[in-house]
This record gives C-alpha cells, sequence and structure tokens, in this order.
C-alpha cells in the first residue's frame, strides 16, 4: 500500500486499533441505549452521553473521515483494492461513531448530520442500518412552511427529505415523494428566489453560489430517485455525477467548505447507491433479466427490491458467472440468499431453456415458502414453480404432474424427496437437462441422516450429470471452499463477500440475565458474554445493566430463581415490548410450563390475526387446548406436539410481530428461519434419540449460531438479543459455550467412517448395515451406482471415482487418506454381494429407499403383504378400526429403515387403528383420547398424539406402505389412482383422491374432503392438465361461499370463510 | 516595505504585533497595486457565467441569478480587508493562500464559524494556517469587532484553537483540493507537521484611520486560552490611514485606471 498523507495522524493519534475501539465503545453506548429503554419502559428514553466520550468520539470521528478523504481517491479507482476495503471500513466506523453522537443532536444541526450520517453508513456498506435508522428515528426533516424561512433553507431541506427518502425507498412513495418535492421547488423558486437575492444585501454573489449548488444537487437527487426507480437513463451514473461535481465546484468557488464537503460525500454516496440497484447489477444480461428487474421492483410488491444489499451485490458477480458449476455461497441469516438462487435460475432458463431446476430445502414449511416467492418472483417471466411433497413416496396425483412434459421448470422439494424421483425415474422429464441445483441450508450437510441424504443425492446428480450446475447456500462454515471443490474441483467458488467489514444485518449482543436483590425486592439484571468468533463478534462490555428495576413484586427472589423456566419467562416478560422474541425450552412440557408462567405476567392481547388463529386453534384442538388461551395474551407454544398447520400459522403471527413469544423446543426452533428481535434460552441443551432412548445434549456451535442469528430484523431491529437465563451473575460454562468454535461442516457418512474405525470394528458395509440402518443410504447409493453401471467389472474399476463424488471419500483423501482407501476396499467387496442379489432387487432399492438387506428380507415374506389389486382400495385397509392394515403395519414394524415405534400391545393394532382413524377424519382430540388416554393431562396426551402420527406415522407409514406396494406383485396400471393414493391418504389424513389433492394445496384437513368433492363436481379430468396444477387454479379462485359450504358439510366449529383465510396464511397468498 | 512594526509582544503564549503604513502615498499605492489585484483575481462574475451555462439543464430558472451578473456588486470594505490581510501575510511572512476564501459568511449552510484565511505558511517546511479577519475603523479600543461583537475575533479564534473538528474539517477541505495539484506536496508537509500539533493560527485586525494600540489585540489574547504544544497563534494588527468607508474608492480608481 502507498504512503497516504494521513497515515501519520492515524499512527499517532494510536493507530487503527485506538479507531476501532472508539467505535466499539459508540456502539456499546448505542447498545447501552437499547437497554436503557428496555429497563425504563420507555422506547424513547435516552442515555446522556459523557462530555468527555463526546469529545473524544467527534475527534477520532474526524480523525476518520479525514482519512477517508484521504483514500477516497483510490477507493474511486477500485473499489475492492486494498484501499478501497480500507475507506469502506472506516466509513463504517464513522457511521457507527455518527450514530452514537446522533443521540443528542439538536434540531439545528439535524439535517445536515443526518445527511452525513447515511452518507458514511453508505459508503461503509452499512445501508441497511441506514435504512433502519432512518425507521427508527423521528424524521429528521421538519415540515416548515415555505413562507417562514429563507429561500436556501427551504430548498435545502427539500432537497435533503428528498436524498433521505431516497436512501430510505421503503416503497414507491418515497420515490414519487422525491419527483414531488424537487419539481415543487421549481415552481417555488419563481415566488420566493428574487425576494432573497434582493435580501442578501452585500453577499448576493456568495448567495447565487450556493443557490447554484442547491440546484445542481436538487437536480442529481431528482436524477437519482428516477434510476433507483426504473433504472434509467443507463447513463446516469455519469449524469449524476456531473451535476454534483458542479455543485461541488460551485461551493468551492464561494469558500462554502461546509456545504462543499458534504457535497463530496452525497457525490461518493450517490455512486454506491446507483451501483447497489438492481439495475446497475444487472445491467446488459438478457431480456427475461429486465424483466426480472421489473417484477422485483413492481409497485404492487409490499417492499419493492431497489437495491441489493453489500453481500448480495457482492456476490451477484459470481453467482452469474456461469463459468462456475459449483458454488457455495456464504451468507448471515435473513441477508437475501433466495434473491441470488433466483438470478442463479433465470441465469439456467436462459442458456438452457428447457432445462429444469431443482430446489432444496430442508423442512415442508420451507418447501411452501420457497415456492410462494419463487412463484411471485419467477412466473411472471414464464418460469413454471412446482414443489413435490415431502413425503417420502411418489403418490399419483404428484406423478402425474412430473411426468407431463414442461409442467414445470423449478421444482421445490427436500433432498430426500429429490433423491427418490431421481433414482425411481420419475424426474427424468423425457430427457430434459437438470441444469441446476440449489440447496439451500447446505450447512446441514453435515447433519446425520438428512445431511447424508443430501451428501448423496448431490453426489448421485453430479455422478449421472456431469453438466449440472450447484448453487450452495449456507450460513457460516469454515470449509466451504472444500464443499465447493468437492463438487466441482476445477470450476468452483466460494463466496463469502464478508469483504473488509464482516457485514452483518445488524449488531448482536449475547447475555446472561438473572434476578438480583432481597426478599421480594428485586429485579434483573443483564452480563454481557464477550464473544469472539470468526464470523460474528457481539458487542459486549464488562459492566451488568438493568433491564427490569428492582421493585416490590409478589414472591421472593429466591423463588424466582429457582427455575431457569422462571427466569426465561420473566426476561420474555421485560422483552415483550420491543418485538416477538422466541424462547427456548428442551421439551414440549418445559414449553407448557413456561408459556404458562409469561401468561401469568401479561395482560391480553386482542387482534384480528390472533383472534382468526384462535379460532382455527379451538376447531382442531377444542377450546380447552392451553394454546387457544395463551394466544389471547399473545403468546404461543411451538414444539413437535402441534400440528403443522397451527405452527405455520404461529410463525406467521411471529413474523408479523403480532406474537410477543414464541415459546419452542430447542430441536424446533431450529427449523425457524424468519428473523425475530430477541432470543432467549431456558436452556442450550437439546433431546438427542439415541436408540430407544433419549439422551441431553449441548446444541452444536453452528446450531447455536443458527438460532442466534435470527436475533434482529433487517431493517428494524438496532440490536438483536440473545439472553441466556441464568440462576447467578456468572457463568463460565456458558462463556465457554458461547466461544465453542463452528467447526469444518463434516459429512455425516465421514463421521460413521471414522467412529467404526475408532471403536475398531471392520469397514464391513455388510454387517454394517445389518447392525444399524443408518448405513442403509449409503448401501443405497452403492446400490444405485451399481444398478446404473450395470457391469461388475467396470463397477470395480470405477470405485473411487463413484465414491470420489462423496464429500466424505473428497475429505477423507485429503485428511486421512488410509481410510478413503479402505472405503474402497468395503465398496469392492460390498460389490460382491451385491453382484449376487436376485434379480430386480437394486430396481427395488431405488424404488422404496431400503436397503438391499431390508429387501431381501422382506421378499421372503412377500406372502404377508402381496396383496390383490382390489385389496389395494382404501375402503379395504381403512376398515374395522384399523384391521385391514394390521398386516402391513406387522411387516413395516420390522424394517429398520422406518424406525417404527410400536405403540400399545407392540403388534401394530394400535397403529393400525390410529392410521385408519386419521385417514378416516377423525379430529386429532378423538385419536388423542382414544389411543393416549391413559396420559391424564390433556396437554400432554394431544402433545404425545401429534408427536406419534407426525414424526411417525404420516412419515413413515406413508413411505412404507408405499414401498410395500411397489414390492407386490402389481403393475402401477393394475392399480387405481384411488389405490395408488393410499400412502398419501396416510400422509396427509384424508380418504379420498380429491382430498389428497386439496392437503397437496395446504388446505386444512377437516375441509378438505369436502372441498375435494366440490372440486370433483366442477371440473372435467380432461388429462391435459395435471390434477395438481388444475385444483391449484381453482382454489386460488374459491369464492369463499364454497368454503362456508364446504365447512358446514363438514361439521366445523368455525365459519368456512375463516378456514379460507387461514389457507390462504398458510399458503402465504395472504399479501 | 511598507510597513513598519508599532508593537511586538507575547501575551498569554500569543504573539502579537503591530503593523502601520509607512506613508499615506505608499498605502494608497499597495492598494491600488497590490489589493486591486488581489480582488481582480477572483473575478466571480465570470466563475458564475461558468456556472450558469452548466445549470441549464437542471430545470430551474436562471433568470433570477442571472440579474447577479447583470449588475457587479460593489466589493464591500470586509472583502477589501480580507484581501489586505492576505497579501500583507504573503508578502511579509511567507503565507500561501492556494484558494482565497472570499465569501465564507453567514450562509445557511455555514454552521462553522467561518475561516477566512484557509492556507499555509512557507517557512523551513509548509505548516497550515487558519485565521480569520476583522475590519475596524471604529473610534473605540479594542473595536467592538475584537472583543464584543456576537462574532468577534476573540470568540472566532477560541473556536479555532479549541474546536478540532472545525480544524480538521478544514484540513480535509484542503486535502480534497490540492490532491493531484502543484500543493499537493506542500500540503503533505503540512499534515506532517500538523500531526506534531504544529500549525498557526493567526487573527487580523485591518484597521482604518485609527492610531496602532496594542490593547486592540493584547485584551483578546487570555481570552484565546492558548497554550503551548499545540499550535502557535498570532494576532495582527495591521493599521491603515484611511478610513474603510474609503478603502473601496481607491481600490476602484485603481481598476478604473490601470
Amino acid at each position: 500500500m502507498t504512503a497516504f498523507p494521513t497515515d501519520i495522524l492515524i499512527a499517532k493519534a494510536g493507530g487503527h486499533e485506538l479507531l476501532n475501539s472508539k467505535t466499539h465503545d459508540a456502539r456499546v453506548l448505542i447498545a447501552k441505549n437499547v437497554l436503557k429503554r428496555i429497563a425504563d419502559r420507555d422506547s424513547n428514553s435516552c442515555l446522556s452521553i459523557p462530555l468527555e466520550t463526546k469529545r473524544n468520539s467527534e475527534e477520532v470521528l474526524h480523525l476518520i473521515e479525514l482519512r477517508c478523504l484521504d483514500l477516497a481517491v483510490a477507493w474511486r479507482r477500485d473499489v475492492q483494492s486494498k484501499e478501497g476495503n480500507e475507506f469502506r471500513k472506516n466509513c463504517s466506523l464513522a457511521f457507527d461513531i455518527r450514530r452514537m453522537l446522533s443521540l443528542e443532536e439538536n434540531e439545528e444541526v439535524r439535517v445536515k448530520s443526518t445527511i452525513r450520517l447515511v452518507t458514511v453508513g453508505i459508503l461503509g456498506d452499512r445501508s441497511a442500518d441506514v435504512r433502519r435508522y432512518l425507521n427508527e428515528i423521528e424524521w429528521p426533516v421538519p415540515e416548515i412552511e415555505a413562507n417562514s424561512v429563507a429561500w436556501p433553507k427551504l430548498v435545502l431541506f427539500n432537497v435533503a427529505n428528498a436524498f433521505l427518502r431516497v436512501v430510505r425507498k421503503q416503497n414507491w412513495d418515497d420515490l414519487y415523494a422525491v419527483a414531488d418535492a424537487i419539481s415543487s421547488l421549481r415552481e417555488s423558486q419563481k415566488i420566493y428566489e428574487e425576494k432573497y437575492l434582493e435580501q442578501e444585501n452585500g453577499f448576493q454573489q456568495v448567495a447565487a453560489f450556493e443557490l447554484i449548488a442547491f440546484y445542481q444537487l436538487a437536480r442529481a437527487v431528482e436524477m437519482l430517485g428516477v434510476y433507483i426507480g426504473k433504472g434509467t437513463p443507463s447513463t446516469a451514473l455519469d449524469d449524476i455525477d456531473f451535476h454534483l461535481s458542479r455543485a461541488i465546484r460551485a461551493a468551492d468557488s464561494a469558500g462554502i467548505i461546509e456545504l462543499a464537503m458534504l457535497l463530496r460525500w452525497i457525490s461518493m454516496a450517490s455512486r454506491v447507491l446507483i451501483r447497489s440497484t438492481i439495475w446497475h447489477q444487472l445491467a446488459g444480461y438478457n431480456s427475461k433479466m429486465t424483466d426480472f428487474k421489473k417484477v422485483l421492483t413492481n409497485s404492487t410488491q409490499t417492499r419493492p427490491l431497489f437495491e441489493l444489499l453489500p453481500p448480495q451485490r457482492d456476490a451477484i458477480q459470481e453467482v452469474m458467472h456461469t463459468g462456475n458449476r459449483a458454488v457455495v455461497v456464504q451468507l448471515p441469516t435473513s441477508s437475501g440468499k433466495t434473491l441470488l438462487a433466483e438470478f442463479r435460475i433465470i441465469q439456467t432458463k436462459v442458456n438452457i431453456s428447457d432445462a429444469w431446476v431443482a430446489y432444496l430445502v430442508p423442512t415442508r414449511a420451507l418447501v411452501n415458502q420457497i415456492t410462494l416467492r419463487l412463484r411471485r418472483d419467477l412466473e411472471p417471466l414464464g418460469i413454471k414453480i412446482e414443489q413435490a411433497t415431502p413425503a417420502y413416496e411418489i403418490d399419483a396425483l404428484e406423478s402425474e404432474l412430473l411426468k407431463t412434459s414442461g409442467s414445470f421448470d423449478v421444482l421445490v422439494t427436500t433432498p430426500e424427496k429429490l433423491d427418490l424421483l431421481i433414482r425411481s425415474g420419475v424426474a427424468e422429464q423425457e430427457g430434459r437437462p437438470l441444469g441446476l441445483v440449489v440447496l439451500d441450508e447446505a450447512h446441514n450437510l453435515g447433519d446425520g441422516e438428512r445431511g447424508l441424504r443430501s451428501e448423496l443425492v448431490l453426489a448421485t446428480i453430479n455422478r449421472e450429470s456431469p453438466d449440472t450446475h450447484f448453487l450452495l447456500l449456507t450460513p457460516f462454515v469454515p470449509n466451504a471452499k472444500e464443499l465447493a471443490t468437492w463438487l466441482d474441483d476445477e470450476r468452483s467458488c466460494n463466496i463469502s463477500p464478508s469483504l473488509a467489514i464482516n457485514w452483518q444485518p445488524n449488531d448482536l449482543m449475547i447475555a446472561l440475565a438473572y434476578p438480583k436483590g432481597q426478599g421480594r425486592f428485586w429485579g434483573l439484571e443483564m452480563k454481557p458474554l464477550h464473544v469472539r468468533q470468526a464470523h460474528r463478534k457481539p458487542i459486549a462490555f464488562d459492566e451488568q445493566v438493568t433491564i427490569d428495576k428492582e421493585r416490590t413484586r409478589d414472591i421472593t427472589v429466591s423463588n424466582a430463581k429457582s427455575s431457569k423456566l422462571n427466569i426465561a419467562a420473566l426476561i420474555a416478560e421485560v422483552l415483550s415490548s420491543r418485538g416477538s422474541s422466541i424462547v427456548l425450552a428442551i421439551s414440549p412440557s418445559a414449553c407448557w410450563k413456561l408459556a404458562d408462567k409469561l401468561a401469568r405476567m401479561l395482560p391480553e392481547k386482542q387482534s384480528k390475526n390472533l383472534s382468526l388463529v384462535r379460532d382455527f386453534v379451538a376447531a382442531e384442538c377444542g377450546n380447552d387446548f392451553a394454546l387457544y388461551s395463551l394466544l389471547k395474551k399473545g403468546l404461543a407454544v411451538h414444539h413437535a406436539g402441534i400440528p403443522p398447520e397451527i405452527r405455520v400459522l404461529l410463525e406467521w403471527l411471529t413474523e408479523e410481530g403480532e406474537l410477543l413469544a414464541l415459546v419452542a423446543t430447542t430441536t424446533l426452533a431450529q427449523g425457524v428461519n424468519f428473523p425475530i428481535s430477541n432470543v432467549i434460552l431456558s436452556t442450550y441443551y437439546k433431546p438427542v434419540r439415541i436408540g430407544k432412548n433419549y439422551n441431553n445434549q449441548k446444541l452444536r456451535p453452528d446450531e447455536f449460531w443458527n438460532i442466534a442469528g435470527r436475533a434482529g430484523r433487517l431493517f428494524q431491529d438496532t440490536l438483536g438479543l440473545v439472553i441466556f437465563a441464568s440462576q447467578h451473575p456468572n457463568d463460565t460454562t456458558l462463556e465457554y459455550y458461547v466461544n465453542d468454535t463452528v467447526v469444518d461442516l463434516v459429512s455425516s457418512l465421514e463421521q460413521m467412517i471414522k467412529e467404526t474405525v475408532e471403536l475398531g470394528w471392520d469397514l464391513d458395509l455388510r454387517r454394517l448395515v445389518r447392525n444399524n440402518s443408518k448405513w442403509s443410504s449409503f448401501v443405497q447409493y452403492l446400490a444405485h451406482c451399481y444398478r446404473s453401471i450395470d457391469d461388475h467389472a467396470q463397477f470395480l474399476n470405477n470405485t473411487e471415482m463413484l465414491l470420489k463424488r462423496t464429500f466424505a471419500y473428497h475429505r477423507l483423501s485429503e485428511h486421512q487418506p488410509e481410510l478413503a482407501e479402505q472405503l474402497i476396499e468395503s465398496t469392492r467387496i460390498y460389490a460382491e454381494k451385491l453382484n449376487n442379489l436376485p434379480k430386480g432387487v437394486l430396481t427395488l432399492v431405488d424404488s422404496t429407499g431400503f436397503s438391499p438387506e431390508s429387501i431381501t428380507d422382506l421378499l421372503n415374506e412377500r406372502e404377508s403383504f402381496n396383496l390383490q389389486a382390489e385389496d389395494w382400495s382404501p375402503s379395504r385397509l381403512f376398515q374395522g378400526g384399523g384391521e385391514g392394515m394390521r398386516e402391513l403395519v406387522g411387516v413395516l414394524l420390522k424394517v429398520p429403515e422406518l424406525n417404527i415405534q410400536t405403540i400399545g400391545g407392540g403388534d401394530g393394532k394400535s397403529i393400525s387403528s390410529i392410521i385408519e382413524m386419521w385417514v378416516s377424519g377423525n379430529s386429532l382430540r378423538q385419536i388423542a383420547d382414544q389411543h393416549f388416554a391413559d396420559i391424564s393431562d390433556i396437554h400432554k396426551r394431544l402433545t404425545e398424539c401429534c408427536r406419534t402420527l407426525y414424526q411417525t406415522l404420516t412419515h413413515q407409514g406413508s413411505w412404507g406402505v408405499g414401498a410395500l406396494q411397489s414390492m407386490s406383485d402389481l403393475r402401477d396400471e393394475d392399480l387405481t389412482v384411488e389405490s395408488r393414493s393410499i400412502p398419501s391418504m396416510i400422509y396427509f389424513g384424508v380418504p379420498t383422491v380429491e382430498a389428497v389433492l386439496m392437503r397437496s394445496l395446504g388446505v386444512p384437513r377437516s375441509i378438505s374432503k369436502e372441498l375435494g368433492k366440490r372440486f370433483a363436481k366442477e371440473t372435467v379430468n380432461d388429462n391435459q392438465v395435471p390434477r395438481l396444477q388444475k385444483a391449484r387454479t381453482w382454489l386460488e379462485n374459491s369464492h369463499p361461499s364454497i368454503w362456508q359450504d364446504a365447512a358446514k358439510q363438514s361439521d366445523m366449529p368455525i365459519d368456512g370463510q375463516r378456514v379460507h383465510d387461514v389457507w390462504r396464511i398458510i399458503t402465504g397468498h395472504h399479501n | 516595505m511598507i510597513w513598519n512594526s508599532k508593537f511586538e509582544l507575547e501575551i498569554s503564549h500569543v504573539r502579537v504585533t503591530g503593523l502601520e503604513a509607512e506613508s499615506k502615498a505608499k498605502c494608497q499605492q499597495f492598494l491600488a497595486d497590490r489589493v486591486s489585484a488581489r480582488l481582480a483575481q477572483s473575478d466571480t462574475i465570470e466563475k458564475l457565467k461558468e456556472h450558469m451555462i452548466e445549470m441549464e439543464t437542471t430545470g430551474f430558472h436562471l433568470g433570477g441569478l442571472a440579474s447577479q451578473i447583470r449588475i457587479p456588486p460593489r466589493v464591500k470594505d470586509w472583502e477589501i480587508g480580507e484581501a489586505i490581510a492576505e497579501v500583507v501575510l504573503e508578502d511579509d511572512y511567507e503565507f500561501i493562500f492556494p484558494w482565497p476564501i472570499g465569501f465564507d459568511k453567514q450562509t445557511p449552510m455555514a454552521s462553522l464559524a467561518g475561516a477566512d484565511l484557509v492556507g499555509m505558511q512557507h517557512h523551513a517546511a509548509p505548516q497550515f494556517v487558519f485565521g480569520q479577519v476583522k475590519s475596524s475603523s471604529e473610534n473605540k479600543v479594542p473595536p467592538q469587532v475584537v472583543k464584543s461583537a456576537k462574532d468577534s475575533l476573540s470568540k472566532q479564534m477560541y473556536q479555532l484553537r479549541h474546536s478540532l473538528a472545525d480544524r480538521q474539517q478544514l484540513i480535509g477541505w484542503l486535502l480534497v483540493r490540492s490532491q493531484n495539484t502543484d500543493w499537493e506536496s506542500a500540503f503533505n508537509e503540512a499534515l506532517q507537521l500538523y500531526s506534531d500539533d504544529e500549525f498557526l493560527l493567526v487573527g487580523v485586525l485591518a484597521s482604518g484611520n485609527r492610531n496602532p494600540n496594542q490593547r486592540d489585540l493584547v485584551s483578546i489574547c487570555d481570552e484565546v486560552e492558548h497554550q503551548p504544544g499545540i499550535g502557535d497563534v498570532h494576532l495582527l494588527g495591521i493599521y491603515l490611514p484611511f478610513h474603510k468607508d474609503y478603502w473601496a474608492d481607491i481600490v476602484y480608481e485603481a481598476l478604473a485606471n490601470p
């Protein structure tokens, strides 16, 4: 780096360390201000800044800004250069200090200082913070009467107002206001300018120069507004630069130094504003991209997207570069990864017009959310989006959709389902190429069985389709590069656009909170925890801060301290005024307890949305279900014992800010993928199933950070809070815990191999898969390769190649080559077994998702499930209290992959009865009362019932029955659509094909049958359009009266119109 | 040399100097030659004209501003006072002012207590000079502009001395303006000295038709509250034999009969 004149000033002031430390102090003050507001229970209360601190901060600020001016030329030449990065970093520091100083600004200087604040913020890549700041503060430009102030002040205020709106650009109103403000200035000029110039006795020339500078600025801001909204003219960067440079020259000429400097900052910030627009970023791609930009900025969007966030901006060029086959994008939570995927999808479709794209997400809720988002953004461009339900079977309707040529361009589903679709050949799409696979939340690759399935499906695709591109989206993982080179060791790239500054959507504080005081007189104090992670450094300081003042209370402090659930409830109450919290508890029963404690502290809360969800809960679970009364207080619980539809509604309420607190189990909270203001932990342990028992284990660092990263909403919360409930002011184990480093993403298969060898066992796959079903997925991968190579000798020759496609082998060959060798050897030995399998077994492995061993075992007792075509009918299977299913269930209980826990007598009788009741439309309450009657507490009973159904039976049951169906001697054509829909009926809990159709489209279970009937009556099955697509259109256009009728027919204790509203929320049609 | 030293002393670490014109004739000559040339140099009308051409694409009306070009205003005594200060400081104290500040007055944007002098002094190595200028022919010691006015020299010097932020704003302006110009290396050297707290603050009283009196400036030395170690402060009284109301006449006469 070349020498800069200011080098010596910085060095003498104490170097960059001092600048950083002063800036850190400023951020601490901002954080303390947030905490003060919590303690005062007053969102306007303000911390007074000590005079000395203020003076010191100002000195450092001016030094930093001087440094920035010194670096500006280099920055302008090359933003990414070392100097450019230092410039951005320093601007970011200046932003932090100015934000702190602004706490105490008087009105006189507010307009100018806000402009300075936002310009350094923009230049420091803090646009999200800047926009949030502008949302949070009282608007800095006061309304003024035109004739009450001198003309230049009127001009300045109007232009400042317009500029700040351009920066904020909450929606189109902001941009319209810019145009209005400037054009009204031109009108006012005729009235006020002349009079002003006449009055400026002796200073007319200064006044003239000043006005020239203002008018040039006004024009520039006007053009900026137009460009940000519409992307025209394409020469905006130069045009705006021209006007601003003239404005600067005018101010320089008149020696109006402060204005001249302000204009320079505006000029630099304007460049960044222009360059961050989607127009500039995506200039010159193609017409589809132009259409996409129009969709994103459309005025009908709730929050039109004019600007890319800094990490998106920096990632976009790499993502758009088609030469990279495998791209791993590491971005923090809530920084807009989906948008990057959308760009890549468009690019794929432009390059290969008939290609299809697989978009993989980990959960059913995400399948719905992403489908909707993609439909909103991409369908206007003619890109068709469909989803495949995460059920591990392919029902008749889905198969009809997927096999119809051109019925979709993007398929949103889970990795497991895609694996099944690919291996069973359903996704062949008449030879359409699979152009792109997007894997969202790719850090899950290291997560047990789920991760293994993802790894292996990517391996299969990579092996079979060498032209398919990959886009992996993940929060921070230290070895992202390794992930990229695994998929393609030459044409790959890893993007972690952390730039010079580690971009985060907001500040974060991690702390513990504990009750403090004596007897009945006590309060809550908080102690920040010092955390240093490579990807995140939360704000911390060595000081205890009160968040709830000491006062006389009903219970004693020792009582309050008696459990962490108590403490967590207290913290949640304190934070209830600053947006939604997620409160973590270890188990469903702990969730209920905690929620109950919190409910006692909160007043009732009313809202239209809360009452809608409450009515639905009452209809589904009865109004004596505690969730119903919790919702009255703006509270809810969220765990595996809550029906999935209700969970979606609760997540929606939280996201909408309607819930004060969502009390969730640590396990389920990991799936929450929307930002909230606060995360409160009563525990950082989660139950982990080992065999038939559960063991409590700490959340892994990546899991903890995934949840912690949700704290703080983009554009809304200055400070995200993550607070551990603690019984003491100090807890060193906690400090150690939060400082546990996020480790490399390791393949689950690799872990399995290592564990095996560490135990001193042979890596004999034949034996391993017999002993533990976790090996099943891997041997299935080998079986699929074996089947597709279809030549024993060639398989042996290619062993290394096909193993290389797994992340496990990729890493082992690098880090532990001897284990990699062993794996090759074991695979070759296993190949001998594959070679000797009876005919047809390999095909069944692919179509069932069972290992060759399980298939062989099942085939040996085929008689017990080899039903005749007519026996595979719902009326036969779902009859007599489950008797029709009993034998099938007995078989399923033996399949290790399904791992179904027995209930009742252990002979499958209870399970088949539950399935029968579930499919026949009995309510959850009825099923719980009949089958879990031994649990006296209604909440525990319902929780257990839901857990059994949703965690095991619907998923495993439909998978198993589907597998048995495909293993019977019957061909597809021998079975009716109704028979082929049996697995889906089990999955969705409905008894007809039309109801399955409705359920696939998100319709609540209790109304699906009746609504399905109406659909069947009103539409003709002409085989032209897949029924799923037809039903979707029908539902979207359905009149609420149809829902009202159907609800009446279904005896639902809720108005059909309300169910319709619920459906719109669940499927995201409410926006 | 047209100036005679009338007093030279140091009070409260502030250097105070008084200069008186040697004669009326020499002073008249000085105003007619050096000062009028300086004022002609900053021909604002020409600059305004250039700006007006570039204003056309802004969509704002040009009529009102154009009238400023048509009727060139008469130069004001304070402008002449500043020009006198600049010329004296350049001629006698090796100052340089790359971009004379003619106008930084109470415009709506200017929250700085406008520095009238922003430049460098060229001794062994260049150092920054920031200063304020006041003109007075008031029959009072010290004149109000020095001690008691709202924006008195005393208050402005105190502000310059104690507001790091103000000084750094001025340095920032010099920095961006000197980049890629002949002034760049001088600026860099001055910044180096500034990092050792070496710079000069100068307060000038351009006095017309008043007798040199050290109390004009000595009376405010304490108020600047200067402590050695951070810059030097110099107060300079320039005593001209003509009332400031006549300065413009002399300058215009010279401009009319070059």
